[in-house]
């Protein structure tokens, strides 16, 4: 092996990107070969240095912080969830009352039908405009 | 193991992504502090990745690396940030690290620049290497990518990434040199 091809194969092996039979050749070069040797100690010191030369880690609670946000939202999803959901089922239950009670008036009857439906549709289309919003929202689920 | 944990996190489990999370994310961190140059945003913007890489995960196909996929969201979303902050009129320190067509020369973050002479002269010699260069040794020393995701992310094959390093470890050696002599001539004719 050529003394530049050993040195491309010694970055490699800092790297720890070789495999055993590359290693053993390379090893083999080494033992005999004084000036890479000397390339091989002068790239441990570089690699040492830009370690620590390198970007600062996050801070201490960053994980921790972020494992609590991340499992509270799914709490709060199923929260809502139960929430409007019951409260559903709690007007559709009083409105079938209103409509079995048969001593009420019809216009009420009906009144009140209105306004539920009338509800009921504005729930359905708000709710498919942000499903079509999210859709197309290229940061969906990012907090803002 | 992380394929596993992947398509895991595409079924819906929080515990395996929050696994992957405590594996990436001081590399996420970095990334994002290089472009952001504070720690504040930098925390910010890995903590709105993880949740967009997870509201996307099923998107990722997990016969590729991870980090990658990560890399290329922290940088999309790093570079977001400041062009929403310049449209918003607020003044930006500086420009994103290896944007040579908006800052030639790097600026690094400040908490960064106050370090021992010998990390200053690696820093500086950094700044001076061809944004190729500069960027393959980022990848490798600082966000601590193997060849397989340095291949990846630049987008070229396995078999030249150990070449390219070498080069760019080389140039880099060169550069200490010049800038460190120059720095003993200034010294001498004081
Ligand atoms: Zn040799």
């Amino acid at each position: 092996m050529k003394c530049e091809e050993v040195r491309i194969k010694i970055n490699g092996l800092i790297d720890n990107e070789l495999a055993e039979s590359e290693i053993d050749a390379l090893l083999d070069h080494l033992s005999t070969c004084k000036s890479c040797r000397a390339y091989y100690k002068e790239l441990l010191r570089m690699n040492r240095e830009m370690l620590r030369a390198a970007p600062p880690d996050p801070a201490d609670n960053w994980y921790i912080d972020f494992r609590k946000r991340f499992f509270r939202k799914t709490g709060g999803f199923l929260g809502r969830l139960f929430f409007i959901g019951s409260y559903l089922v709690l007007l559709i239950y009083s409105l079938f009352q209103l409509f079995k009670a048969p001593n009420e008036d019809l216009a009420i009857k009906l009144i009140i039908g209105g306004i539920f439906a009338g509800f009921l549709l504005l729930l359905v289309v708000s709710i498919a405009d942000r499903i079509k919003e999210s859709k197309n929202d290229r940061y969906r689920g990012v907090i803002r | 193991m992380e394929r596993e944990l992947i398509i895991r996190s595409k079924a819906g489990d929080r515990y395996a992504f929050s696994e992957l999370v405590r594996k990436y994310y001081k590399r996420v961190f970095k990334t994002a502090y290089l472009i952001l140059k504070n720690r504040q945003d930098a925390e910010d913007i890995t903590q709105t990745v993880f949740l967009k890489a997870y509201s996307s995960i099923t998107s990722f196909n997990e016969s590729r690396s991870f980090f990658p996929w990560l890399h290329r969201i922290t940088k999309n979303l790093s570079l977001n940030l400041i062009k929403r902050r310049k449209m918003a009129g607020e003044k930006v320190k500086s420009m994103a690290y290896g944007e040579p067509s908006i800052d030639p020369l790097p600026a690094l973050p400040e908490e960064m620049v106050l370090r021992e002479e010998e990390s200053q002269n690696i820093l500086n010699a950094l700044a001076e290497l061809p944004t190729q260069m500069r960027d393959i040794l980022i990848l490798k020393h600082w966000k601590d990518c193997s060849y397989r995701e340095i291949s990846e992310i630049l987008s070229i094959p396995i078999g030249t990434v150990m070449s390219r390093l070498y080069y760019a470890r080389k140039k880099l050696a060169e550069t200490i040199e010049e800038t460190e002599n120059r720095g003993e001539v200034r010294k001498n004719e004081m």
